[in-house]
């Protein structure tokens, strides 16, 4: 999209025209649902989030700088409100075992071909704390730091689940060599509920690893 | 080297997930529905407070109306009792055929003629029983409890009223007296008529009565009373002296219409169905006033150059098809021009409100390849409270008492711009309806 394109449908969302706001949505679907994807658990989830997001963009846009990047803008709220609906989520308590992540032989996991489904997958597959961070601190590129800012944890929560989400993908990874196509059934099984409910989307408090600690 | 392996893990993620792939992330029209439904999170309720709004008012000036009507029936009553106080004594000068003072008095009890009526006033009898005769004091205008004393004014009398008499039935007065017959006595005598009742009693007891002051009397059973007659209130017109108060009338109509919607003249037509409900409320015998809800499918093409949108398109769109179901709220005023025998003729106006419950629009372009959207869908985006023109008239066709056809030659205009595109929607139809008259108002 060009500038001028983008300065004009920017104009008419700000007059709250209904089709400038549709045709900016669009044009920024995919960016922001591949955002938005990377946090959820599935693409339902994503699909609220993206939204959340978007109305937050049509709401504040008048705080919109249009000399700075659009989709820088467009990203950080995105990522913020995922940040939001994972602090939203936060009620749920799931306890984790991590035995085999010891197991898995450190290797170079750079060149290895798997598509962006397949990764998608895999980190859809997290526990929601270490999707999130493992997100904000490999993807986005914050530092411990600014993640328990964020999420309201302390830098050595942040940086234990980091390390137990990589291993986790590592299971995942090497899994996925082995039976393609059932990457990750094992690594779902090591995820037992407390409340023995039969969620697919299971996330883990930080309480609870810091009382387990 | 550890750290270098973790850094390789985030790298493949990083990388991996920069592009997202075509199917999770490619667009899906019903994300933006969501999208729209969070936008516009105060308009529905908006138009659901409207919708209440309106639909309370039509209640309240129902209520108001129906209270009116049956708390303050005017000063008929008034006038009964008069009537039937002046019928007490002539009843005492039996006539040729009126029945035996002493009779009447055994009888009293539990005989139903208008003798009752000395201990209870015929309005009030009429109100509570709404079975046995009324009375009324308008000459021309209103019923007469029993009938005249047969030899008093000889001249008027041609026949000998009838009297069923039914000896062996018991019961209440009040749950029998709805069983009774109406005729109208003769031609020649158009004022007089003849009452056949059921008499719980011993006998059959002609009530009789003289109104002096009357020169012309009209005797009417009470089935008049509740069956509408315009040919009786004409003659109540004809017989002067009409003091009578204007009761408002209602109706509930059921109308729907196709009709043709254009922007600019009536060159490029599209044809749409209209369906809903409409009050009238007469508030005079020429005035009334219509309020209601339709509920219409205005579809509709124009050149984009009628269509204005704050959004620049790459390449203009040629035309703009456009599909918009709107709920229409009209409050109009009508006035009857004739109203002879089962025909009337009304010319209306008044103003309308669109509620756009949903506009959808397709862009046509020139080329096979826009350069801009297809389409654009919105929803309860635009309301236009009063912002169109009605302009009517209406033929009316009673079919009974209750029920009428109308057919609504109708043109709509809009005083302002009307949905996204702001365009000048004009319509115009033919609504054919069916009308309920709930209270018919005023009778003979």
């Amino acid at each position: 999209m060009g500038e001028e394109e983008l300065y004009q449908l920017v104009k008419g969302c700000l007059k709250d025209d209904r089709l400038s706001q549709k045709l900016l949505y669009k044009a920024y679907y995919g960016f922001a649902m591949g955002i938005c994807l990377r946090y959820a658990a599935n693409r339902y989830e994503a699909s609220e989030i993206m939204n959340q997001g978007f109305y937050k963009v049509f709401k504040n846009l008048t705080k919109y700088d249009i000399t700075k990047p659009f989709k820088a803008w467009l990203g950080r709220i995105m990522v913020n409100t995922s940040i939001d609906y994972y602090r939203s989520n936060l009620k749920i308590a799931y306890t984790e075992e991590l035995d085999k992540a010891e197991h898995i032989n450190d290797t170079d996991f750079a060149d290895r071909n798997l598509n962006y489904n397949e990764l998608l997958d895999m980190i859809s597959q997290l526990p929601r704390a270490y999707r999130t961070i493992f997100n904000l601190f490999a993807i986005e590129g914050y530092t411990h730091e600014e993640i328990g800012g964020m999420l309201n944890i302390s830098i050595g929560t942040s940086k234990s689940n980091l390390h137990k989400a990589r291993e986790k993908l590592k299971i995942m990874i090497t899994e996925s060599n082995k039976t393609p196509g059932q990457t990750n059934k094992q690594v779902n099984d090591n995820i037992v509920p407390i409340n023995h409910t039969k969620h697919t989307d299971l996330s883990i408090s930080f309480v609870n690893n810091v009382t387990k600690r | 080297m550890k750290e270098e392996k973790e850094n390789s893990i985030d790298k493949l993620f990083s990388h991996g997930l920069s592009e997202p792939g075509d199917d999770n992330a490619s667009y899906r029209e019903e994300d933006w529905d969501a999208m729209e439904a969070m936008l516009d999170g105060k308009k529905p309720k908006g138009v659901t407070r409207t919708l209440i709004l309106l639909v309370s008012t039509i209640a309240a000036m129902l209520l108001l109306v129906i209270g009116w009507l049956f708390l303050n029936p005017a000063s008929k009553p008034d006038k009964t009792t008069q009537v039937v106080k002046k019928t007490a004594p002539v009843q005492k000068d039996s006539g040729k055929y009126g029945p035996p003072v002493q009779q009447l008095a055994d009888l009293k009890s539990n005989t139903l003629s208008a003798n009752d009526s000395s201990a209870m006033s015929a309005g009030d009898m009429s109100r509570k029983s709404k079975s046995f005769f009324t009375l009324s004091a308008v000459p021309g205008g209103r019923k007469i409890t029993g009938f005249d004393t047969y030899g008093a004014n000889p001249s008027y009398i041609t026949k000998t009223p009838d009297t069923i008499v039914t000896g062996k039935t018991t019961g209440n007065m009040v749950g029998n007296a709805t069983k009774h017959d109406t005729v109208i006595n003769g031609s020649t005598i158009t004022n007089y008529a003849k009452v056949d009742t059921i008499i719980t009693g011993k006998s059959a007891v002609m009530a009789s009565n003289r109104a002096d002051t009357i020169k012309k009397r009209e005797l009417v059973s009470v089935m008049d009373d509740v069956r509408p007659n315009k040919k009786p209130a004409k003659s109540h017109r004809s017989s002067g002296g009409s003091t009578m108060a204007f009761k408002p009338t209602l109706a509930l109509s059921f109308v729907a219409s196709p009709d043709v919607n254009s922007v600019k003249g009536f060159s490029q037509n599209k044809v749409g169905t209209n369906a809903g409900l409409l009050l009238t409320m007469g508030v005079s015998r020429k005035w009334s006033i219509t309020t209601g809800a339709i509920y219409a499918d205005k579809p509709y093409l124009t050149d984009f150059a009628n269509y204005a949108t704050s959004y620049k398109f790459n390449t203009n769109p040629q035309s703009v098809s456009a599909s918009c179901i709107v709920l229409d709220i009209p409050i109009n005023v009508g006035y009857q021009v004739y109203n002879k025998g089962v025909n009337k003729f009304s010319l209306g106006t008044g103003l309308s409100s669109y509620f756009m419950l949903r506009e959808n629009y397709t862009f046509n372009y020139a080329g096979e390849y826009p350069g801009g959207p297809a389409t654009y869908n919105i929803r309860n985006r635009n309301q236009h409270i009063m912002g169109i023109l009605n302009l009517n008239v209406t033929y009316q066709r009673e079919i009974s008492s209750k029920f009428g056809v109308a057919v609504q030659p109708y043109y709509k205009v809009p005083l302002t711009g009307i949905g996204y595109g702001q365009v000048n929607l004009k319509s115009a139809g033919v609504a054919v309806g069916v009308t309920w008259n709930i209270n018919p108002g005023t009778k003979p």
